[in-house]
């Protein structure tokens, strides 16, 4: 026996050199396989530990061409390991390492793609954003039963729009409906809602003009006995409406939808040739032979003047009270007496849009000239033609364009397009409202809410006067936040 | 918590097994054993055959089994060999199992007094774990020093 345990103990030495050591009772030797079985559990997870990508988000989804912006990548190794990050984008560059970087849209309109892999050494995981690179953003459609006048948009934010199939739309800015009404009023396009100061919304058509209250009830109509064209809001609340065939101006009681008075003029068009001007004037043209102009009545119904030089189309009023017309050439009309300020040859179609210091429109191309002088700023070429539609002006330097399908957002000052919108059919006259979100009808039966989003910009002077920025790779998108999942590499 | 005992303590523990002296051990005893890490509690059937009931716990593992003595001498140094089988729970931050152990030993138990003693034993163990978690599991060879303190109570002298 006591040779056997010599031999057992000898074992045990050996085993003890060989080893580091025997284990104490049978919780030491257990102690000893549990680690070993958690080293290999270990080491298991670790061949198999995937990075997650728990997010990837760009500072923008969309960015003017030659803009910036950064892309951050939130990730983590569920066993805790350091991770690396490497970036690349289809176009574009990419500057900067780690979880976020500086992506740097190319030149030319285009969807984008900035892709990041996220490694932990053994395994890796990718995900990718989606940028928009001079490209608006859908925000959401309404489908009507027509095709779509120019948006009005109520002081709360209510977008009312007139289909062809004669109703009246109110949708929330959400993109949905709030109510509809059936005016009676079909036919063309551009019979565009006007709002006044009580929120009571005004559509003309055929032979009536309704008003109609922003609970969605009519109000009143009134039978003018011809077409109306969109009506206007004078100073004091009066509404003046001119009619097509039998060549009338109105002034109408906002309250009982009663005429004050009218007037005849030799006039025609569906769309707004009546404005208001600065001095609380009406100016309205005609295109009769004998009458052929544009003429200014006061308040009362009395012409003030009337330009006979030729048939006068859109107006639009400047700062000033200079009245630039458009009627295939640009003339600015000193309100006070009809006389040419100045005016151009350049070929203009649809209205004008005014600001401070310029005058924007399309033609040809779109153009934006000095509203003193008549001294071009500069001239973009756009794809498409413009119609009867009417430049809109919005916050940050930017002019929006719509020319046939498209609907183009510029830098007022330099006229590069930042963002461009394709849809299926033609275009109204674009509003915005006070978060920056476009809307726009459309012949195809839908109004469109549409974000550009871009807030990077070529710093001022660049690109001015430049000619010949032609759009291309015309990408809609209709996500904003379009995120991969993430796949994996590893 | 080291496991291991260093080298030099098979020295020691091979001049304690050849100290021999004569102890009569009684048939029929109970001793109540306090072990490292654990309690057992040792049934003598005769001069030469004992069964114990141990445990062990540690803070991540724990064990429980069974041990058969063979006693080849009755002195103050009694001389044994034996079996044991265990099942074993272990619980640690990524794993979590049970398993089962079985070891040959053989040993001494040395009686400082009438009632009490202590001993020491060796041998090999085959150590089977598995993780529930992932299924993975383990299996090797042991060797295990046990050691020991026993209090007797009652039997025949």
């Amino acid at each position: 026996m006591k040779q056997a345990l010599t031999t057992l103990m000898m074992l045990a030495g050996i085993w003890t050199l060989c080893t580091g050591g025997v284990s104490v009772g049978m919780t030491g030797a257990v102690h000893q396989k549990v680690q070993e079985l958690k080293d290999k559990v270990t080491k298991d997870k670790i061949s198999k530990s995937i990075p997650i990508i728990d997010s990837i988000t760009a500072s923008a989804t969309s960015v003017s061409t030659g803009g910036v912006i950064t892309v951050t990548c939130v990730a983590h190794d569920p066993l805790g390991q350091p991770l690396q990050y490497a970036w690349s984008a289809n176009t574009g560059s990419v500057q900067g390492t780690g979880a976020t970087v500086t992506y740097t849209a190319p030149g030319t309109p285009q969807q984008s793609t900035v892709t990041c892999t996220v490694s932990n050494g053994t395994n890796a995981a990718s995900a990718r954003v989606s940028v928009y690179v001079g490209v608006g953003m859908l925000k959401w459609k309404y489908q009507t039963g027509g095709a779509v006048s120019s948006p009005a948009i109520g002081d709360d934010g209510t977008i009312y729009v007139w289909s062809s199939d004669g109703r009246l739309h109110a949708i929330t800015p959400q993109g949905i409906q709030k109510w509809e009404v059936m005016t009676g009023v079909s036919g063309s396009q551009f019979n565009d809602p006007m709002i006044d100061d009580q929120g009571v919304i005004y559509i003309g058509g055929n032979h009536n003009l309704y008003a109609i209250n922003p609970s969605g009830t009519i109000k009143w109509q009134l039978n003018l006995g011809d077409n109306t064209a969109t009506p206007s809001l004078g100073r004091d609340g009066t509404i003046y409406v001119g009619n097509t065939t039998s060549h009338n101006l109105f002034a109408i009681n906002p309250s009982t939808g009663g005429i004050i008075w009218s007037t005849t003029v030799n006039m025609r068009g569906s769309q707004s040739l009546c404005v208001i001007g600065k001095d609380g004037n009406i100016i309205i043209s005609g295109d009769n032979v004998i009458y052929a102009g544009i003429y200014s009545y006061d308040t009362n119904g009395s012409r003030k003047w009337n330009l006979c030089k030729y048939q006068g189309y859109t107006f639009a009023i400047g700062k000033e009270g200079t009245i630039i017309s458009l009627s295939g050439a640009v003339d600015a009309i000193d309100p006070s007496n009809g006389t040419i300020k100045w005016s151009t040859t350049t070929y203009a179609m649809g209205c004008a849009a005014v600001d401070n210091g310029a005058i924007y429109f399309c033609g040809s191309c779109g153009y934006s000239f000095d509203a003193f002088t008549g001294v071009m700023f500069w001239q973009t070429v756009l794809s498409g033609y413009t119609y009867n539609t009417t430049p809109l002006l919005g916050d940050n330097d930017k002019v929006y364009l719509s020319r046939d399908t498209i609907l183009f957002c510029l830098d007022s000052r330099t006229g590069l397009v930042e963002w461009q919108y394709l849809v299926d059919n033609r275009l109204s006259s674009p509003s915005i409202d006070s978060s920056g979100t476009v809307y726009i009808g459309s012949s195809d039966g839908n109004l469109y809410a549409i974000q550009g989003g871009a807030c990077w910009r070529i710093p001022h002077g660049q690109n001015s006067n430049m000619i010949g920025v032609t759009p291309v790779g015309l990408n809609n998108r209709e996500d904003s936040h379009e995120l991969d999942s993430t796949e994996f590499l590893g | 918590m080291t496991k291991k005992l260093p080298f030099s303590t098979f020295t020691i523990a091979l001049f304690v097994i050849h100290v021999s002296s004569l102890m009569p051990v009684h048939a029929g005893q109970l001793a109540v054993g306090l072990n490292y890490p654990g309690l057992g509690v040792r049934y003598h059937f005769n001069d030469r055959f004992a069964l114990e009931l141990r445990g062990q716990y540690d803070s991540d593992e724990n064990v429980i089994g069974m041990r058969a003595y063979r006693y080849f001498t009755r002195n103050k140094l009694s001389l044994f060999a034996g079996i044991e089988a265990d099942y074993t729970g272990f619980k640690l931050d990524i794993i979590e199992g049970m398993g089962y152990a079985a070891e040959m030993f053989a040993g001494g138990e040395y009686n400082i007094l009438d009632q009490l003693s202590v001993q020491l034993d060796i041998g090999p163990a085959w150590v089977v774990l598995r993780d529930n978690t992932t299924t993975a599991s383990v299996e090797g060879l042991e060797f295990v020093v046990g050691i020991g303190v026993n209090w007797y109570f009652g039997g025949n002298r």
